[in-house]
């Protein structure tokens, strides 16, 4: 059983008196404790896929099931989950303490157990010291860290961020994406992270999707896609000596004083061709690759793009 | 419907209302001061016209109490989309009915002890008759709420149609009926197609309602059910109009808008 499970799903929206598809048949299926990314330019579609499962948007087709169970037909499902984004906000006037307490009660936390599952989670977070102070007197930094910390209220299975850490200084983000790793390693939490920033996806997922006009263009490991777009990398040997530079050439291998330079295809395994070099006596000292980033890999995707 | 749901949200609601400084303005300052100037009218106007004072003063509890349990429902619900909480609100699970019925007991609630203190204080400036027929008082009173609830419903499924450049007619909507449902004087001095539009109107028989009693007092039994009938009929098209709406939003995206 998947996390998250999305079958074929289609959503089309009318502007200036034409329909566009903003998302066609997505596809997705998501293992439980993954961390799976969306990726994909403005209006690729990834916040309208994460505003149907939390059913604030009905597709035209398809579906959505949580833990196996269909969210139309199972809309309790919606408290397995959680969802927060970046311009997530609450009512200006309630305090920290209010806002936890409210999603508390939502949740159906045992009124028993809600003040100790908020100091907990306040303290979690890092924010216990400013439980009564209201929302409108929160800095950027601690609104992050209220979300995260009432996105953990319910214990949710699965997780859903929509741009985590945009408009954030980089220390928030920094330590924002660390909360998100604590997250799904502590609690076992499945997270659908859609982000713009390619380093923070890179970071986190497991495994990604790239979203463009609605459709899916890519799906995998973040390695795999990246290097199936550019089909190979460069690796970089450092050998103690150079014995036999004809045999080397012969084998594919640039050679710059004693660094050999290899390009490798992305199903060449690297291990092979260092065993097949110490097979042949050279002794390593050092072994650097230069693959593309996920940044390369977006360039190159979006390239054709006016 | 979930109790616990709406339990959180009324929690919420009762929270925002405790931390508010304007809503005490809202909810207590504006009713109260001004039960207090037409109760100092009423007495100003006892020697030479005495129900005329108290007619004015009656008509305005009900017009407040109207006033502010409409308002109520649809500035909660108004702040939730301005602050940018909807959809947190939604996607924490909680349905669209459960989301109206909270607002809704909110503004029961807190509607129902300000008409209490209300009354108080018009009682206190001559308008004995509300105390001496306390029972019609509360089914009219009753009949108020149900039009204004069902009112509240209808704004809020306009906004859900028509975005958030609507939101005015939370505070501005009530004005229009009340105009039309004849407050201080009897429908028949209006013009003919205005009289048929007051006929419809859903506190046309409760100001009906209050200036016989303080003229007569007893309202006759015609006028409860004429309220209650037009009341329901605004309530038997304010619901399934609230649901189509939100349904309409969360189908083309103008709820992820509002939210």
């Amino acid at each position: 059983m998947y996390a998250i499970e999305i079958d074929r799903v289609s959503k089309k929206f009318k502007e200036r008196g034409k329909w566009f598809y903003a998302l066609k048949d997505i596809d997705l299926r998501i293992k439980k404790g993954e961390i799976f990314s969306l990726l994909g330019p403005n209006g690729a579609g990834k916040t309208t896929l994460l505003n149907i499962i939390i059913r604030i948007l009905t597709p035209d087709s398809g579906g959505v099931k949580i833990l196996g169970k269909d969210l139309e037909e199972n809309p309790d499902m919606l408290e397995q989950i959680n969802f927060v984004s970046g311009e997530t906000r609450f009512h200006w006037i309630l305090t920290v303490d209010d806002i936890m307490k409210f999603y508390a009660m939502s949740y159906r936390i045992p009124p028993e157990k809600i003040d100790k599952r908020t100091k907990e989670l306040l303290q979690f977070f890092g924010i216990k010291n400013i439980a009564e102070r209201r929302f409108a007197g929160l800095s950027t930094g601690q609104i992050m860290r209220l979300i995260l910390a009432k996105a953990m209220l319910n214990q949710p299975k699965v997780l859903l961020l929509d741009e985590p850490t945009l408009g954030l200084d980089p220390d928030i983000s920094i330590r924002v994406r660390n909360e998100i790793k604590r997250i799904n390693q502590e609690f076992g939490t499945t997270i659908l992270l859609t982000s713009h920033y390619m380093h923070e996806v890179e970071q986190l997922s497991d495994r990604i999707a790239f979203i463009n006009k609605g459709e899916i263009v890519d799906i995998g490991k973040v390695e795999k896609i990246k290097l199936k777009r550019f089909g190979s990398y460069d690796v970089f040997i450092t050998v103690e000596k150079v014995i036999n530079p004809s045999f080397l050439i012969k084998n594919r291998f640039n050679i710059k004083g004693n660094t050999l330079h290899r390009i490798l295809s992305y199903n060449e395994n690297l291990s092979s061709i260092l065993s097949f070099l110490h097979k042949h006596g050279y002794k390593i000292t050092n072994v650097e690759t230069k693959k593309p980033t996920l940044e390369d890999y977006f360039v190159k995707i979006m390239g054709g793009r006016k | 419907m979930r109790w616990y749901k709406i339990r959180a949200l009324m929690f919420m609601d009762f929270k925002v209302f405790k931390r508010s400084k304007w809503r005490f303005v809202e909810f207590f300052y504006f009713p109260l001061t001004t039960i207090i100037i037409w109760g100092l009218f009423a007495i100003f106007t006892r020697d030479f016209s005495a129900e005329t004072g108290l007619m004015v003063l009656g008509v305005n509890v009900f017009w407040s109490f109207s006033y502010l349990a409409q308002v109520t429902t649809n500035m909660q619900m108004n702040e939730d989309s301005w602050s940018g909480s909807l959809k947190q609100i939604l996607a924490s699970g909680i349905s669209e009915f459960e989301y109206l019925s909270a607002r809704l007991i909110s503004a029961v609630l807190i509607s129902a002890l300000i008409m209490v203190i209300m009354i108080s204080i018009a009682v206190s400036f001559g308008l004995t008759v509300f105390f001496q027929e306390i029972y019609s008082i509360l089914l009219l009173s009753g009949i108020t709420l149900g039009g204004s609830l069902a009112l509240s419903i209808l704004v809020a499924g306009l906004i859900m149609i028509f975005g958030r450049d609507y939101s005015f007619l939370a505070w501005s909507i009530l004005q229009i009926f009340v105009l039309l449902s004849a407050p201080f004087y009897p429908v028949e001095i209006l013009p003919d197609v205005f009289q048929a539009i007051a006929m419809g109107m859903p506190f046309t028989n409760i100001f009906l309602g209050v200036r016989t009693l303080i003229n007569t007092g007893t309202i006759p039994e015609h006028v409860f059910i004429n309220g209650s009938l037009i009341v329901l009929v605004y309530l038997a098209i304010s619901i399934p109009l609230y649901y189509y709406a939100f349904k309409r939003a969360r189908k083309n995206g103008l709820l992820a808008k509002l939210s």
